[in-house]
């Protein structure tokens, strides 16, 4: 009986412990994927120290996906000073066009993370079927509220979402 | 870190050492085998074709290579149905296509060309073989055991155009289920225009005298064949099972060019237990 | 015992409360109808009224470890997918455990090795496209700034199971090196420096009586990436030695494919070009095969992916046995305020892409170029032949001119190879000029109108075209949209025909439900890579797509 009384401690000491390292658990899957410079970008790092985020996933060659950035870039400044917002762009271009992902953005001067994942890798891992496909994350990396395709507008929405998740409503 | 690279190394000369690089000579040519016996296993390969399929003629090319390799222990028959097999004006006028070829292609839901079958055989649940595969696949199976023996006796009246065919199909193994016999006509040396894409095979993009080779023309005994035996139950060891037919034949067709082929199959997966060939004027 | 660990199982819950289950549905339904005016008969149609394809995509994920399913359903696969698609059944199973260090995999997975020129498996839903590795994965992170990734399996195809010598086995290394994270000193360099190779190497038995095949074939791939402030370098060159196939026509040549791009970026102006040269890379895990299918290298065409329905409409697919080409493109904004941004200034975008041939020669007096069973041909790294598959010159010029107002205007001048890309032997090349104006105008602040309207310009293939299409909107959640392409100069008079559309669709969270009724011309679809050729229909289709 000993050997398993001990056993049982090891046990629920270790559950306990898992599950005091698991409270905080975000949503968002650890998958390397890249960041701008080509490095490894692990998305366990998508993080905003307890502010909200918005993860955005999208492609050069998606129309909708491209003005919904813009309409973003627009806004980020202001939205970031009322906040905290913080913006990630994941692109899903795949090897034809990863390498005018930097350029176009640089281009553009959009001052959000962009991170590129160029296989899918992390789109699979978060179940996203379309682009654009826009999430919205508290500060504990908790999704809030996630949503299929970008029309004229639909940032308003989107904003509203992320002062209530900063507590400013 | 010494030790990560020392194993990448020796992981990556692994993978480096499993590389085959192939000296000449890299094709074989002429016969091989020959026959042992007086009847053997013989395989069907049915190519499924069409005159304006650009990738055709190569798929007929190799069939051709295999014919010349097996010889009359392959036979073969090409199957114009689908898409690519329409007349579609000059100088694709020809319409090789026939009723029971356009069954099969249904029945075997053919959407590629070309693409064919070997003995009506579906490793890994699938009939339809890709081009490549036609040749490692034949000779998986050409040396397997006979199961049955099956004779064509013909005989040809020239001026009614009235053909005889005799087929005598004995079982030399017991096989569950009642098999079926097929009788179909394929006609040789048809001359035809040609799609092609493949320079070293002939003129691209058209090849204008295209000769078409074991070109299906009729089922003989309905489109899926017959029962090989009315009555109910399995097949007898060793009974001969006779069956006669005649056709007359199409004015279109030329009658030296003519073959009857037979082949008995399984009635519920279709595959071929055994494959007959014969030319109508030997 | 058994009773007492129950009870800790079931006092334990918040582990259980922290397990984390995300998934995804997918269904795609097309009803048919028949159609005489588009050549759509009953004939064609077959009794296959509908077609409908789904998927479920269910992820569970606990702490290090996760595991996922994927039921996939095509009864029967909507038009243009190939037949083999017809069945259910689960596609995808597998379960990961991952730490910092290490990340096991078994099961199907998805990898893509550098620019995935020699390894790459991936998934493309709209296309039908799948050639997940069934095997096993390890990711090793010894120490920061190395990752050797090892992958072994077989390759999806359709619903066959793999079984003993039906097709290849596949398995791959891969190392990457990240020297500034490996090389302390350079850590705060502005230069950052990337370095990969991989090695790959596919079995199948040589049972062929003709050929004499390789039965391993390997193929080797080394990368660099530098980036240092406002430049960008990347190149990848990768090799596969002998391995004759039904797509080469059994030639025995050594393959090769680069790809190379620079690029310089700054606030407002971006510019990039890119190189690539590819020799008789097809490299499948079937060397018998002709389907769209097992792949297991991914040569990208990086001509520009255009997204308006008449400039998509002779869409590029790489030749894998034979192709060079550049791509050039300048990204530039005009600034707000100058005299010809306007308030809000004007982007314009500039691209021009060219593909040619290869040049062969013959590798000696006797033998003819390409002859199966011998080495092919020669063709040296700078040999081109002017034999032009793709040429694609573009102007797009984006301006806002009020709040209310915004435009984009594009002019696109084509050459198109559609005996070689689509496979049409015989055709004429198209020839075509087209341009479109896409004018928004935002009539509140969630409701806007979106006016689209194209012209294509050719003497080739089916003549010209033209398309309208008018979009309304209100975000986030509804959108309704009425188009038509008619194709006025098809030279066959009773082809002339429109293709008019109706569409509306709501999307609330992540759920998207689109309904379209009308017609939808032939064409030629294309994800990454990969294109689909889609008959013409006619009819309704639907689709609801959702995630949680």
């Amino acid at each position: 009986m000993k050997p398993n009384l001990i056993l049982l401690i090891i046990l629920i000491t270790s559950l306990r412990i898992v599950a005091q390292q698991e409270s905080v658990q975000s949503d968002i899957p650890h998958v390397m994927i890249r960041n701008l410079n080509g490095q490894q970008f692990n998305t366990a790092d998508i993080t905003n120290d307890g502010k909200p985020m918005i993860l955005s996933f999208w492609a050069i060659w998606c129309k909708p996906c491209l003005k919904e950035l813009d309409a973003f870039n627009e806004h980020y400044l202001e939205w970031q000073e009322e906040t905290g917002v913080r913006i990630f762009a994941v692109s899903i271009d795949d090897s034809r066009s990863t390498a005018r992902v930097a350029p176009y953005v640089n281009g553009k001067g959009w001052e959000f993370d962009v991170l590129l994942d160029a296989n899918s890798d992390f789109k699979r891992a978060m179940n996203v079927n379309l682009i654009p496909h826009t999430l919205l994350l508290d500060g504990n990396g908790k999704i809030v509220s996630q949503h299929t395709s970008y029309f004229e507008g639909a940032e308003f929405e989107i904003y509203e979402k992320i002062k209530k998740i900063a507590g400013l409503n | 870190m010494k030790r990560f690279f020392l194993t990448l190394s020796i992981l990556i000369s692994i993978v480096l050492l499993s590389c085959d690089k192939i000296e000449e000579p890299y094709k074989n040519t002429g016969q091989s085998g020959g026959e042992t016996e007086v009847t053997t296993r013989k395989v069907l390969l049915e190519d499924y074709t069409g005159h304006t399929c650009v990738n055709c003629p190569a798929a007929a090319k190799l069939a051709g290579e295999l014919k010349d390799l097996y010889g009359d222990r392959l036979i073969i028959i090409a199957v114009h149905a689908g898409h690519f097999a329409l007349p579609s004006g000059p100088p694709f006028d020809l319409d090789l296509r026939s009723d029971v070829g356009n069954e099969w292609n249904s029945i075997f839901g053919i959407q590629g060309y070309p693409s064919g079958m070997i003995n009506r055989t579906s490793p890994g649940g699938q009939y339809i073989q890709s081009v490549g595969n036609w040749a490692t696949r034949v000779s998986d199976i050409i040396d397997d055991p006979t199961m049955a023996d099956l004779k064509i006796s013909t005989s040809y009246h020239q001026e009614s155009r009235r053909l005889d065919i005799s087929l005598e199909t004995t079982f030399k193994v017991p096989v569950t289920g009642k098999p079926k016999i097929q009788l179909v006509i394929t006609e040789d040396n048809i001359l035809g225009a040609q799609h092609n894409n493949n320079s070293t095979i002939g003129e691209t993009p058209i090849i204008y005298d295209f000769v078409h080779k074991h070109v299906l023309r009729a089922a003989v005994n309905g489109n899926l064949g017959e029962d090989l035996y009315p009555e109910q139950g399995n097949v007898n060891v060793g009974t001969t099972y006779e069956h006669d037919y005649s056709i007359t034949l199409d004015p279109d067709w030329v009658a030296d060019n003519i073959s009857a082929v037979a082949f008995i199959y399984n009635a519920s997966d279709y595959e071929i237990y055994q494959v007959e060939e014969k030319h109508i004027m030997d | 015992m058994p009773s007492i660990l129950f009870y800790v199982v079931l006092t334990a819950q918040n582990p259980i409360d922290n397990a984390r289950i995300n998934g995804s549905f997918q269904i795609d339904a097309q009803f048919y109808q028949p159609d005489e005016g588009i050549g759509i008969t009953d004939s064609v149609i077959a009794g296959r009224k509908v077609g409908i394809n789904g998927y479920g995509n269910i992820i569970y994920s606990q702490g290090n470890f996760s595991g996922g399913i994927r039921y996939e359903a095509y009864l029967g696969p909507i038009a243009g997918f190939d037949a083999q698609h017809e069945g259910n059944g689960i596609a995808n199973l597998w379960a990961s455990y991952q730490t910092s260090m290490i990340e096991i995999t078994a099961g199907n997975f998805y990898e893509q090795f550098g620019n995935g020129l020699i390894l790459r498996a991936y998934e493309e839903w709209a296309l039908g496209y799948d050639n997940s590795l069934n095997g096993m994965r390890i990711v090793f992170r010894p120490i920061s700034g190395l990752t050797i990734k090892g992958v072994y399996g077989t390759q999806r195809f359709y619903w066959q199971k793999f079984e003993r010598n039906n097709r290849g086995i596949v398995r791959g290394l891969d190392a990457e090196f990240d020297l500034n994270e490996l090389i302390s000193p350079l850590q705060s360099s502005g230069t950052r420096v990337q370095l990969g190779a991989s090695a790959v190497s596919k079995y199948q038995r040589d049972a062929d009586p003709i050929f004499n095949l390789p039965e391993n074939v390997g193929a080797f791939a080394g990368r660099l990436n530098i980036t240092k402030g406002k430049f960008s370098l990347m190149t990848e060159y990768s090799h596969k030695i002998n391995d004759p196939s039904i797509l080469n026509n059994f030639i025995y040549k050594d393959g090769h494919a680069v790809l190379s791009s620079l690029s310089y970026s700054e606030r407002g102006f971006g510019v990039i070009l890119q190189l690539k040269r590819v020799d008789n890379m097809y490299y499948k895990s079937d060397r018998g095969t002709t389907s769209n299918a097992l792949d297991i290298s991914f040569i990208p065409p990086i001509n520009r992916t255009h997204s308006y329905s008449l400039t998509g409409k002779y869409p590029y697919a790489t030749q894998p046995n034979g192709e060079m080409g550049m791509q050039f493109q300048l990204n530039y904004r005009l600034p707000r305020g100058s005299k010809l941004g306007g308030q809000y200034g004007t982007n314009i975008a500039i691209n021009f892409s060219q593909v040619n041939d290869i040049k062969r020669n013959p590798i000696n007096d006797t033998t003819e170029i390409n002859q199966d069973g011998t080495l092919g041909y020669k063709s040296g790294f700078f040999d081109m032949s002017d034999h032009i598959f793709f040429r694609d010159f573009n102007v797009e010029i984006d301006k806002r001119f009020s709040t209310k107002w915004k435009a984009v205007i594009q002019y696109m001048n084509l050459y198109y190879d559609i005996a070689t890309i689509e496979g049409k032997t015989g055709y004429e090349p198209v020839k075509a000029n087209i341009a479109l104006a896409d004018i928004t105008w935002r009539m509140t602040s969630r409701k806007s109108i979106r006016l689209e309207l194209q012209s294509l310009f050719t003497s080739q293939d089916k003549g010209d075209w033209a398309a309208a299409m008018l979009e309304y909107t209100i975000a986030p959640r509804w959108f309704f949209t009425i188009s038509d392409q008619y194709n006025y100069g098809n030279p066959d008079k009773d082809s002339q025909n429109h293709y008019y559309t109706a569409s509306l669709g709501y999307t609330r969270e992540a759920t998207r439900l689109a309904l379209t009724f009308g017609r939808q011309a032939e064409g030629v679809v294309c994800v990454g890579g990969v294109c689909r050729v889609v008959p013409a229909s006619s009819g309704i289709m639907f689709t609801l797509t959702t995630n949680f």
